[in-house]
Order: C-alpha cells, then structure tokens, then sequence
C-alpha cells in the first residue's frame, strides 16, 4: 500500500497508533471495486473544509437500518380522451375505493359535474367528490384540473365504468383501494448501490394475507427519467425477484433512483415503487485508519477518482463500565479533493465520553459521501475496533 | 463572576440575562416570498416573538422548499437567512420553529454539519427546534400525487410536476433519506440539537363546529378525501407516526390545546386553541 509522504506523516503523527486495516466489507456494506473520473461539479458547492462533532445519548441505540418494502394498494394508467369519453373499465376489489383523474399536458381540465361513475347494476353511488382546489387546500397537491371522486362505503367489488363526456387529451387514472385486501409488495436489498453494480429486489402480491400469482412488468427508472425494461422471475417463494445490473452511467440529475412494478392478479391491478441511490464511484476509503485514543482523532486516508467534495462520517462507540459499547460520538469531516490521495480526519471530542466509558473504541457507521453529487459511495456497519 | 451569575439563572430555568434569545419562523414546502403574512400570518408570528425578552429578534424565512433539501435554494437559503438573522441581531441563542416539511430542511442542517460551512454556527447556536407537525417520515399523499406522473421522451414528466420537495416527502424515499443522510429516527444516532415536535392528531371538520374554522380552514370535502390516505391519527396531512418519526415529541395537541382541540395541518402554523401562547411562554425559556 503506498500512500503520499503528507498522508503517511499525518498517520505517523497520530501517537503510538498505527495504521490499521479497517473490517472487511460486510453484506449490507458498500466498498468501490474501481473509481471514475468525473467532469468537475457544475453546481455551486461548498469549497472549505469543515469538521462537526456532537455528543450522542449512550441509552439511545444505534444499529443498521432496517430495509424498507414498499405496500401498494393503488395503481395508475394513462388513457386517452376519447376512451374517457366512452367510458374506462375499472375492476375493484372492496368499498370505499378512490377514483383520481388528472389531465396531462395539454388536456382538458376536467369539472366534478362531468364525471360519471357507473357499477355493474347503474349509477354508482358516491360517497364524496372533490377538485384539485379542495385537494390543495387539503395538502395533496395534485394538478389543476384533476377532479376525485370517493365510492361510497356500500359499493363492493365490481367492475365500474367511469366516464368524462367530451374529455380532450390523454389523462392519468389513479385507482386507490384503501380497504382492500390485495397488496403489492416491492423491495430491494440495499438502499444505495454504486453505478455499474447490481440490486436484488423482491415482489410478492398478496390477497386476504395468501399470496396470489401475478402477472408483472417492472421499470428500472433513472433521477433523469431515463428507463429500462426489468425481467421479473419466479422467487422460489411464491413471488417474483430480479437481479438488475446498473447502468454504468448514473447521468446529473440529482433524486433517487425507483423500481416501478406494475402487477395483475385476477384483474385486479396494482404499482408499487422502492426506491435506492445509485452513485458514479467517484471515491473510496483507502482501505486504513488510525486512531488515537489520547486525541480522539480517526484518520481516513481517502482515494479521490474525480474532484469533488467528500465527506466522512461514523459513530463512536466506547465501553462502558458493564463492558458493553455503546454510541457517545458522532464526527462529520469534508473537504475539497482533487483527483488523487487526501485524508479525512474524523475529530471526536473526549469531552463527549460518559462517566465510566472508554477504551476500547469502535467507529460504527462509518461512510464516505460525496456530496458534490449526493452520493453515498462507501459504508462499513463496523470500522474495526482501536484500543 | 458574570460567567457564574449566568449559569446560576440558566440554572434557574430562566434565560440568561446576558443571552440573547431569537426566534425564527420557518415554513413548509413550497416558495414563500411573504411567509409573514402568507404563511403563519400575524396573530401567530407577533404572538410568539412577545414572549422574547426582545420582541424584535424574530426572523420569517422566505425560501423555495419545492426543491430538494440540500439546493441553494431550500437549506441554502435558510443557512443565508439564518446565519443573517444571528450576525445582525447578535443572536446567542436561536429557537426555531418550523412546520411541515421545513422541518427537514432544518432536519438537514442539523444532520449535515459539513456540507455548508454556514451550518456549524447555526447548529452552535440553535438551543432547540420546536417542529410544529413534521413531515419526518413522509406522507402517502405525496406518494399518490408524485407516483403515475410517468417521463415520456417527448414532454418529459408526463403531468410536468416537478416539486422536488413533495417529491422528497413520498414514504420510500423518507426511508432513504432517513437511514443514510438524516438523523434522529429510531436506531439512527441522535441530533445535536433538540429536535421536538407538536403532533396534530385529528381534523375537526364538522360544519357545525365553530372551532373547525380556526386559522381560515373549515370543513371542506378535500380533508375529508385525503384522509381515506391516512391512519387513524392525523392531521389530515400527516399521519402521527411521521409527525413524531424524529427527535422527541413535545406534545400531542389534545393534551395541550385549549378545549382539548385537536391541530389539524394547517391550524399547527397558526393562532389556534393557545398554539401561539404555548410558543410564546417557551421563547421567553
């Protein structure tokens, strides 16, 4: 491992402590296999370095996130104005079911006297119907023109046709199925990969708490909108999963990326989303660290693939006097990098130490972000252990 | 020796004498250019700042929450307005009030310290957040008016909705920002600042209720449809469960309200049922 004299110095100057591989790269952390060189960022960010420390409640655990899946009982898609004007079919499966119709670009706002609504046997019964100016007033901000009507509480499963006489323009019909029972689950392994890598997700549809078979398409859908088709296989339990390999270009837009999944069982529809980061491999941790105990500084030699601004973050965890480690301190450290090798330099405050608590030490939550492009780029759940 | 005398009345639970105590009001999503009288209005904003010892260290914040957090134009305005407001006045000790989404945005200050070099005074001086109904772990409402709007290659995102700050609110993408870029949810180390949050419970809507019309809200059908989104307990907005999904909760409005009132979304940045008085009693503390 050969690192710049500056970088070796500074590590040297930590007292006693010597540089020290940090863990291996566990299942749910991220570690860059390779580095890009990126164009500079065209957005105006912060060029000074800045260090930040504060103490953290030893009794407030601190532990990796759980995964989040995605539960849908809702379900959008587009159709023209004169489907709308013959009338949509529209299969759902329990009372109190929502219908939403906004106009897209250059379609006709709609007024809620002109929606019509029918059941299987005449005029559906409507429980309310509102615009987007209640709407907004509300807080849901939907587009002007759009009207909602809620079914009433009597009106089952059915299959209802929903009408706008002389609609102009393509709509967006959002069906919401709030009392239902058929669920559309989404999830993904991780919450942020790096471009070029891969994420596994997992989708399962449910109805009355049994999974159902399903027919499913899935998107894979950039920040920028960009898009790609996503194969979904049979899981092996009763649902379907997919494999995505990442494109290598995560383009500029600034967001998070989704899985779209948009299922059929039986009729009945829905559209579930995850979302995930994906980041361009612009840094990595160097693989080393140094901590000094009598300091309290951790020294993070980084590689910078393009200039950026980088930050590192972890958590430290001391030893209280029952022998148990728990969280005292959180340190932040960024700076300005060219391509190349720098250092950040995590400075914990032994102010911030407990009564009772102190060696041995273990950063936790250890990440490396970029935050010229909102990335995060590397995370260890453990840094490794210093005495 | 003055040093002592001020810890003693700190001590004391009384602000120090040689503090200088500001309070700033911070909106939710969306661009303000009047937030004064747009947002809070008035009644709510010259209420609170009477509790101050100097009723004229107060600040309104104008920013454009529609964009994503970190973007000049969100928590860069804040730290520009905040770190403005603290220079000129001499503020020693901030008290900031924040409703809705704004929330985050001061949520993002505290969590990233070293993104802005403006952010570490502003955390210094901040003595808490007082986070009037917090979006803090999103709203199903925001998944429903974000989600469908499809990109097509010919006019881009297909219903042109592009609030990158209700974007930021749907539920999956709270997940992620909550687990990677901000602190103060379950098993995410703590803020560095106290973080506590007035929870709405319920939206009283009745027509016959004079109390529903409080902050110019009445009973209107757009309440009554976005609740079918929510739990139980809400605001009409916001579940309960996002409203206290960081930091601490302060309280809960039926426990604090005068009449046992519950704070619908919008009545929680306004002077309704003794919210500005609560405010008022804690920006003399």
């Amino acid at each position: 491992m050969r690192l710049p004299i500056a970088i070796a110095l500074a590590l040297c100057s930590f007292s006693a402590v010597a540089a020290q591989p940090l863990r291996p790269a566990g299942a749910q952390d991220q570690a860059p296999s390779r580095l890009v060189a990126l164009p500079a960022p065209s957005a105006q960010i912060e060029r000074a370095p800045v260090s930040f420390a504060w103490k953290l409640d030893p009794e407030q655990p601190v532990f990796a996130s759980q995964l989040h899946v995605a539960q849908s009982r809702e379900y959008w898609e587009t159709v023209d104005g004169a489907a709308l004007d013959k009338g949509v079919q529209l299969k759902m499966s329990a009372p109190g079911s929502l219908i939403r119709i906004s106009p897209t670009r250059g379609a006709r706002a709609l007024r809620s006297d002109e929606l019509q609504v029918n059941d299987s046997r005449g005029a559906a019964k409507l429980e309310n119907i509102a615009t987007a100016e209640q709407l907004t007033k509300a807080g849901m901000d939907v587009q002007a023109g759009s009207v909602i009507a809620k079914l009433d509480s009597q009106e089952g499963a059915d299959t209802y046709t929903v009408r706008v006489p002389k609609a102009e323009g393509r709509y967006l019909v959002h069906v919401f199925e709030p009392e239902s029972t058929a669920v559309l689950r989404a999830g993904a392994d991780r919450s942020h990969a790096l471009a070029g890598g891969s994420v596994r997700f997992d989708v399962d549809f449910s109805q009355a708490g049994k999974l159902s078979a399903m027919q499913a398409e899935a998107m894979l859908v950039a920040p920028d909108g960009r898009s790609w088709p996503v194969a979904l296989d049979a899981s092996g339990n009763g649902g379907l999963a997919a494999n995505v390999k990442l494109p290598a270009d995560t383009g500029n837009a600034q967001g998070l990326w989704e899985l779209q999944v948009f299922a059929n069982a039986g009729g009945i529809q829905r559209d579930a989303r995850t979302a995930f980061a994906v980041g361009a491999p612009t840094a990595r941790l160097d693989g080393i660290f140094a901590f000094n105990a009598k300091t309290m500084r951790m020294a993070l030699p980084v590689q910078a693939g393009s200039v950026g601004r980088y930050e590192a973050r972890g958590t430290l965890f001391a030893t209280g006097s029952d022998g148990v480690m728990r969280p005292v301190s959180e340190a932040h450290s960024a700076a300005w990098m060219k391509r190349g090798k720098g250092m950040l330099v995590l400075q914990f405050d032994r102010a911030h130490l407990p009564q009772g608590y102190g060696a041995p030490f273990e950063v936790r939550q250890l990440e490396l972000n970029d935050q010229s492009r909102m990335a995060p780029l590397e995370s260890r759940e453990r840094a490794g252990v210093a005495r | 020796m003055r040093r002592y005398l001020c810890g003693l009345l700190l001590a004391l639970a009384a602000p120090c004498a040689l503090a200088n105590t500001g309070v700033a009001f911070v909106h939710g999503t969306g661009a303000q250019t009047n937030a004064y009288n747009d947002y809070w209005q008035p009644a709510m904003v010259d209420s609170v700042r009477g509790g101050l010892p100097n009723p004229a260290n107060y600040v309104v914040i104008n920013c454009d929450f529609g964009q994503y957090w970190w973007d000049s134009r969100a928590a860069g305005c804040l730290a520009g307005q905040l770190t403005t407001f603290i220079n000129s006045k001499g503020i020693t000790r901030l008290i900031v009030i924040t409703h809705s989404n704004g929330g985050n945005v001061m949520r993002w200050i505290l969590s990233n310290p070293t993104y802005d070099s403006r952010y570490p005074n502003i955390i210094n001086k901040t003595v808490r957040v007082n986070a009037l109904a917090p979006s803090s772990t999103g709203t199903p409402l925001a998944d429903a008016v974000i989600n469908g709007t499809v990109f097509e290659a010919a006019v881009g995102w297909l219903l042109g909705y592009q609030n990158d700050g209700v974007r930021q609110q749907q539920t999956s993408w709270m997940v992620f920002y909550n687990a990677n870029y901000l602190y103060g949810t379950g098993g995410r180390p703590g803020l560095p600042k106290t973080f506590r949050s007035v929870v709405g419970t319920d939206v009283d809507s009745s027509p016959f209720d004079g109390d529903s019309y409080c902050g110019g809200y009445g009973q209107n059908v757009g309440l009554e449809i976005t609740q079918s989104w929510l739990d139980g307990c809400s605001d009409g907005f916001l579940n309960c469960s996002s409203q206290s999904g960081a930091g601490s909760v302060w309280f809960y409005d039926t426990s604090r309200m005068a009449g046992g009132e519950p704070l619908s979304h919008n009545q929680s940045r306004r002077a309704c049922f003794g919210l500005n008085t609560i405010l008022r009693t804690d920006a003399g503390q």
